[in-house]
């Protein structure tokens, strides 16, 4: 069997593995556009804040291509897809034939259509690439020309982005139009104790506020918002979440909605296809998440080897460390108080388990620690009742 | 003991530490830590972490 993998990030290479592991004589070629091996996205804002060089974030060394004998080719940008045919058909003219392929080619940021967004000095921060790019324009250390920076957007990779950010030496001011931090992970008392703890760092913040227009003649001089507050900036980063690479995919006559629809086999509407990681949509959910996308690359390798697979969705959890403050969040975090929580509040320290009405673990957030937090993951997974965590609601 | 950090996401295993949360008692070595066991940050395997000098 011939397989094509379209995309080299965790999704594409995880599935690389495992089909190597399923069979020690196929064929199989990864194809991305970058110009690098596997890297580790989750570590390019400690790149950017010249922590670490490049070399670093590899993760899978050309060695290990050799190794595994996989063919890896970078730089290479697919045009077009031939289902009919079964081939790929690369920007300069090439051909890649397949058995089975995998669709893997991941997200990109989303820029919301802000007055002067096309100004010099507004980023986003998906790949070397664009980290590059911002440590070109931000300078070094010492000139500080450009420092003061406004990221637009309190997610994940916003918050991580402004604590690398101030780390090396700049000024950050984190927009978020809800009135929270980390809206997808936390509710309102969760996010309170995680900015009064990000806040003592030297970050700022300016909650619930859109951006109206990005100011300046045609570089970033600050941003305007829509409850009157200006901020005066160098540079923008935008970090308002990602959208799925699936325009190839889609002009291939594959079914698209908001993302590339899979089966519960990994597989999309077109026979000998399928599809993993950021951009996928499975029973009308999008992930985009580090982790769920290594267990979807994992599986859809196993489906395509021939193994019988049956994928019913991924629980939403992650951990994370932010200037070494421990968060873990995951399944339902009732933002809306509408369940049956047990909460502890305390100066550094929040804690919530969320409970369905037959007593059962569907969520939970935890803000200042990790001790424990496996254990709720693991009742949410196993729908256990509350009893199983007595402890960590007690002391 | 060595500590060992993740190259994917820079996870650090402390000896010391352990891992309790995910069956790894304190005062486990890295060589200790069983085949399966995954970094709990970001799920890569053992084979993904480099020894921190």
């Amino acid at each position: 069997m011939d397989y094509l993998i379209i995309g080299n990030g965790i999704a594409g290479t995880t599935a690389a593995e495992n089909l190597r592991k399923a069979d020690d004589n196929a064929a199989i070629t990864i194809i991305t556009n970058e110009d690098t091996p596997f890297y580790s996205r989750l570590r390019l804002n400690e790149y950017v804040a010249g922590k670490l060089q490049k070399d670093a974030l590899i993760v899978r060394k050309p060695e290990w291509y050799l190794e595994k004998n996989i063919t890896l080719q970078t730089q290479t940008e697919i045009k077009k897809i031939d289902t009919e045919n079964k081939k790929a058909v690369s920007a300069d003219g090439k051909e890649y034939s397949y058995g089975k392929l995998l669709y893997a080619a991941g997200s990109y940021p989303f820029i919301p259509p802000i007055n002067g967004v096309e100004k010099e000095g507004v980023f986003a921060l998906r790949s070397f690439e664009d980290a590059d790019r911002i440590i070109a324009y931000s300078g070094d250390k010492e000139s500080k020309s450009k420092k003061r920076v406004v990221l637009l957007g309190g997610g994940l990779l916003g918050l991580e982005l402004g604590h690398a950010l101030i780390e090396k030496g700049m000024e950050v001011t984190v927009v978020e139009q809800f009135p929270r931090l980390l809206p997808r992970q936390l509710d309102c008392d969760g996010a309170d104790c995680l900015q009064q703890m990000m806040e003592k760092t030297g970050l700022k913040f300016v909650l619930g506020a859109k951006t109206e227009t990005i100011t300046g003649e045609s570089c970033v001089e600050g941003v305007a918002l829509d409850n009157g507050i200006s901020i005066e900036a160098d540079m923008v980063i935008v970090s308002a979440g990602v959208r799925p690479n699936s325009k190839l995919i889609a002009d291939a006559g594959v079914k698209v909605n908001m993302g590339v629809i899979i089966d519960d086999k990994m597989q999309t509407s077109v026979q000998d296809i399928y599809a993993a990681g950021d951009l996928i949509e499975h029973n009308g959910r999008l992930y985009g998440n580090w982790m769920i996308a290594m267990e979807q690359g994992k599986l859809a390798a196993q489906s395509m080897s021939g193994a019988e697979v049956s994928y019913s969705g991924s629980i939403m959890s992650m951990i994370l460390k932010v200037i070494g403050i421990d968060l873990g969040s995951v399944g339902e975090i009732d933002a809306e108080s509408e369940f049956e929580c047990r909460v502890k509040n305390a100066e550094n320290f929040y804690q919530k388990i969320v409970c369905n009405n037959d007593g059962k673990v569907i969520g939970g957030i935890m803000v200042g620690s990790k001790k424990g937090f496996p254990q709720i993951v693991k009742a949410v997974n196993n729908r256990d009742s509350l009893d199983v965590l007595a402890e960590l609601c007690d002391n | 003991m060595k500590k060992y950090s993740c190259d994917v996401c820079g996870y650090v295993y402390d000896p010391e530490a352990g891992d309790p949360d995910n069956g790894v008692a304190a005062g486990t070595s890295f060589e200790e830590i069983a085949e399966d066991w995954v970094c709990p940050l970001c799920g890569a395997g053992k084979d993904d972490f480099t020894e921190v000098e």
